[in-house]
């Protein structure tokens, strides 16, 4: 509940800073008014600028909000969002000349004032910064020089929005609107501040470095970090954390994996890591006492954040990460509740902690169903995928009273959430990390 | 269940970004 609390402050605080410019010009003294649709356009544009404003704010990356905001969710939101801005930040020149043919002499930059070619600078540079990102795939634009791109053009169209509209100076004439304008921008780059430059720093000061490197089943290695002069940190089981490794933590490198360690555990910090992506393949080749940067934990995919009188994991591949963290915590702890961990696999050699789990059942009350895609002739366990029949046969008669986490990749999820929903599973007691950017 | 909430509150956004915009352009200065 607490929780939801915070929820709903924080979206208020995200309405007051994305609607507070166009409510404060509609309580303080403004100057005399215009024709109608000339003022829609620049509400709009004030509004654009402001939404796109509040898209520098780090969520992902700020614990107070991290915490409370899933970050799929708050990547949907940003995607969002962005789309929305932008076509306000388009309407609001459209509009204009709509309005008033006149208003056509401004485009003509070579003879055009400043403001107006700050302004319509802006609003192309917010058209390609949209247009790149919905349709980064399709202008095969790898990753990490997009990201570049994509931060390059935000900030020079939100300088030249800032010189727009500074330069325009028709409401910004008002003391309280400029002071506004300038407390916006200060907040947004305190935050981005705080995220690329302070935690670098800190992490800097707070180093770790590579203990152990192991291989596990299913292209899997297992990485071992340790504190070098400092206390570590304490997680809970299911999070994750932002990992730079044999790098400088200024650089935008970092990846999030989640913890399989136990929590209770003093010893390294352990992340279980599947070779899929050109990071993630070249993991093996790191040496011990290679420096590691970790920003963390985050996340909100825990046993520890949702009580329950027993646990059901629905994990797919390497989305068995977390659920291993979950297990080894609950073993550590000497844990009696019921367990269920229904593991999808493509086949029995790629089932990643196979062993171990085996031994964890001895210390746990747990139930593992392996649910194989391509069995072996001969397998006489499940086979397929995690649906609804394969629960049903595996679950106990009270399963309506237990909590369900679920991760693994995209395409799994959400049959395994419809499985459980057509199972009576109550909406409240399904929670799933989406495992897609490893 | 949380795409719903942001869906929402994208919804809303506009929705009120709208409403004030209309009432900015109507109504006279304070």
């Amino acid at each position: 509940m607490r929780k939801t609390l915070r929820a709903i402050l924080w979206i208020g605080v995200y309405l007051a800073l994305a609607l507070g410019p166009l409510i404060l010009l509609l309580v303080t003294p403004r100057p005399p008014q215009r024709e109608f649709w000339r003022e829609v356009a620049v509400a709009l544009g004030f509004v654009g600028l402001s939404l796109m404003g509040l898209q520098f704010v780090p969520t992902a990356r700020l614990g107070f909000l991290a915490d409370v905001f899933p970050m799929d969710t708050t990547y949907y939101f940003h995607h969002w969002t962005s789309v929305l801005a932008t076509l306000f930040i388009v309407a609001h020149p459209l509009i204009l000349i709509a309005n008033n043919r006149y208003v056509l002499i401004l485009f003509d930059l070579p003879n055009a004032p400043w403001r107006a070619r700050a302004g319509i600078t802006a609003a192309l540079a917010v058209i390609a910064l949209t247009a790149l990102s919905v349709w980064r795939k399709e202008f095969k634009l790898k990753y990490e020089p997009w990201r570049f791109l994509h931060n390059l053009l935000a900030i020079g169209a939100t300088g030249l929005a800032l010189w727009h509209i500074f330069g325009v100076r028709y409401y910004l004439a008002s003391p309280v609107q400029r002071a506004l304008w300038i407390a916006l921008p200060v907040v947004w780059g305190g935050l981005v501040g705080y995220v690329k430059l302070y935690k670098p720093w800190y992490m800097l000061q707070h180093p770790y470095r590579i203990k152990e490197i192991r291989e596990e089943r299913g292209d899997c290695w297992t990485l071992a970090v340790e504190p070098v002069g400092h206390a570590g940190l304490t997680f809970e089981a299911g999070q994750f954390a932002w990992l730079t490794i044999a790098k400088s933590p200024f650089l935008i490198r970092e990846h999030p994996f989640s913890f399989t360690s136990s929590a209770e555990r003093a010893g390294p910090l352990e992340f279980t890591i599947k070779e899929l992506g050109d990071f993630t393949s070249r993991l093996k080749e790191f040496e011990p006492g290679t420096p590691v940067y970790v920003d963390g934990p985050y996340g909100e995919f825990s046993i520890d954040e949702h009580q329950a009188p027993g646990y059901v994991f629905l994990v797919g591949g390497i989305g068995s990460a977390p659920a291993m963290g979950m297990l080894r915590t609950l073993a550590d702890r000497g844990d009696e509740r019921p367990l269920y961990l229904f593991y999808g696999n493509y086949n029995w050699e790629q089932v990643t902690f196979r062993e171990e789990i085996e031994a964890l059942q001895q210390r746990l009350n747990l139930e593992v169903v392996y649910v194989l895609e391509k069995p072996a002739p001969g397998w006489e366990g499940e086979s397929g995928y995690i649906t609804a029949d394969v629960l049903d046969r595996h679950l106990p008669d009270d399963r309506q009273a237990l909590v369900y986490l679920i991760c693994g990749p995209l395409p799994m999820i959400q049959p395994v959430r419809d499985a459980l929903r057509y199972l009576g599973i109550p909406r409240g007691h399904i929670y799933e990390e989406r495992y897609e950017m490893a | 269940m949380s795409w719903l909430y942001a869906r929402a509150l994208i919804v809303l956004t506009v929705l009120l970004a709208l409403i004030l915009t209309v009432l900015f352009a109507s109504l006279p200065p304070v």
